[in-house]
């Protein structure tokens, strides 16, 4: 199977193909999905080959702390980046008790962000 | 009345921030989207320094998509204004279509909302007299209610139709099936009230009706106060 570096689940279209651009320009091989289920049936299918998600809280389908448990229900080993609008200082405590590798609000700095998937490609390569 | 009013006062401002808070988020969504755009503007002006060909097709999906999101943030603060400028009378008269419109718009920026359309735009309605923020308030939370039943992908049909002397009938028909054991709550009831809006019941799970009436004695008495 295809290995994928960045999984982006977020339902806002244009913004997640902007940022999944971005990623693409640097190198990086990536994959969209818009809603919670669908998401979570991606991740299923790629359990074993993704490097990082990032994920918005805010999905039409589940909250984004379900597909989170989700995730690491099928894989707890993928870092999982909360990438979100309006999460307060509650929610970012929730995400990471659940497991969350950060929480970052938006709009999100490309060079971070590819910096923290660096620092993951190297630890999992050890 | 008024003692009615104050009791809902909290609940009122609670409805204000969520619309408030729900705005703020469209807001926020629209500049993340011009942001990475730029973003990437920039990434592609870094490109062409490095001797890389530049597409104009890619500068030109990107200005069109950056006009879409000022467009959009444009619409949305529209909405905004309209929504902090229903508190500012009490009673007044009101286009219903104008309103639903509104609502249809805002409760649009929850993540939840589903597609509604209302059927036969055109029709031309008497305006009714009541208390605009109240009745946007109870539309909110009656659209939430159906869209939680829709699910994403449903659609909301909205008919309405004028009952002589009486009001408007507004039917709220979902493609998804409504637990209507569960509705109306008790703050939709409420609120229904202080508007003398009327529950029509019928035998259909996926349709709710409600009589929203030209003018009623509670509305009566607030407006003479006013």
């Amino acid at each position: 199977m295809q290995h994928t570096d960045i999984l982006i689940i977020d339902d806002e279209i244009k913004f997640a193909d902007m940022l999944a651009k971005r990623i693409e320009l640097r190198g990086r091989s990536n994959a969209v999905c818009y809603d919670g289920r669908s998401a979570l049936e991606w991740v299923k299918s790629h359990a074993h080959g993704i490097t990082l998600i990032l994920l918005d809280l805010r999905l039409p389908d589940l909250y984004g702390t379900e597909v989170l448990v989700g995730i690491k229900e099928i894989n707890p080993a993928i870092p999982v980046i909360i990438l979100t609008g309006h999460g307060t200082e509650k929610d970012r405590l929730e995400c990471e008790r659940l497991g969350a590798y950060r929480f970052i609000h938006k709009p999100p700095k490309i060079d971070e962000l590819m910096s923290i998937f660096e620092q993951i490609r190297e630890k999992s390569e050890c | 009345m008024n003692d009615a009013l104050n009791d809902m006062n909290a609940e009122s401002l609670k409805f204000f921030g969520k619309v408030n808070a729900s705005i703020s988020h469209e807001l926020k969504n629209i500049l993340a989207i011009i942001s990475e755009t730029a973003g990437f503007l920039n990434d592609l002006t870094e490109l062409a320094k490095q001797g890389k060909e530049l597409k104009l097709s890619l500068l030109e999906n990107c200005s069109n998509s950056i006009a879409e999101e000022i467009q959009r943030g444009f619409t949305t603060i529209k909405q905004m204004n309209r929504f902090s400028h229903s508190v500012d009378v009490a009673v007044m008269d009101v286009d219903l279509l104008d309103i639903l419109d509104l609502m249809i718009g805002l409760t649009g920026f929850l993540s939840f909302a589903g597609k509604v359309r209302i059927e036969d735009k055109d029709q031309k309605f008497e305006t009714i007299t009541t208390c605009p923020f109240l009745l946007q308030n109870l539309l909110y939370r009656i659209l939430c209610f159906a869209y939680e039943c829709a699910g994403p992908e449903g659609e909301i049909r909205l008919r309405l139709s004028p009952e002589k002397d009486k009001g408007i009938l507004l039917r709220f028909i979902n493609s998804g099936q409504m637990p209507v054991e569960k509705f109306p709550d008790e703050k939709i009831k409420q609120t229904a009230d202080l508007l003398g809006v009327e529950f029509k019941k019928n035998n259909s799970f996926y349709e709710l009706n409600m009589l929203i009436p030209y003018t009623c004695d509670k509305i009566k008495d607030v407006e003479k106060n006013q």
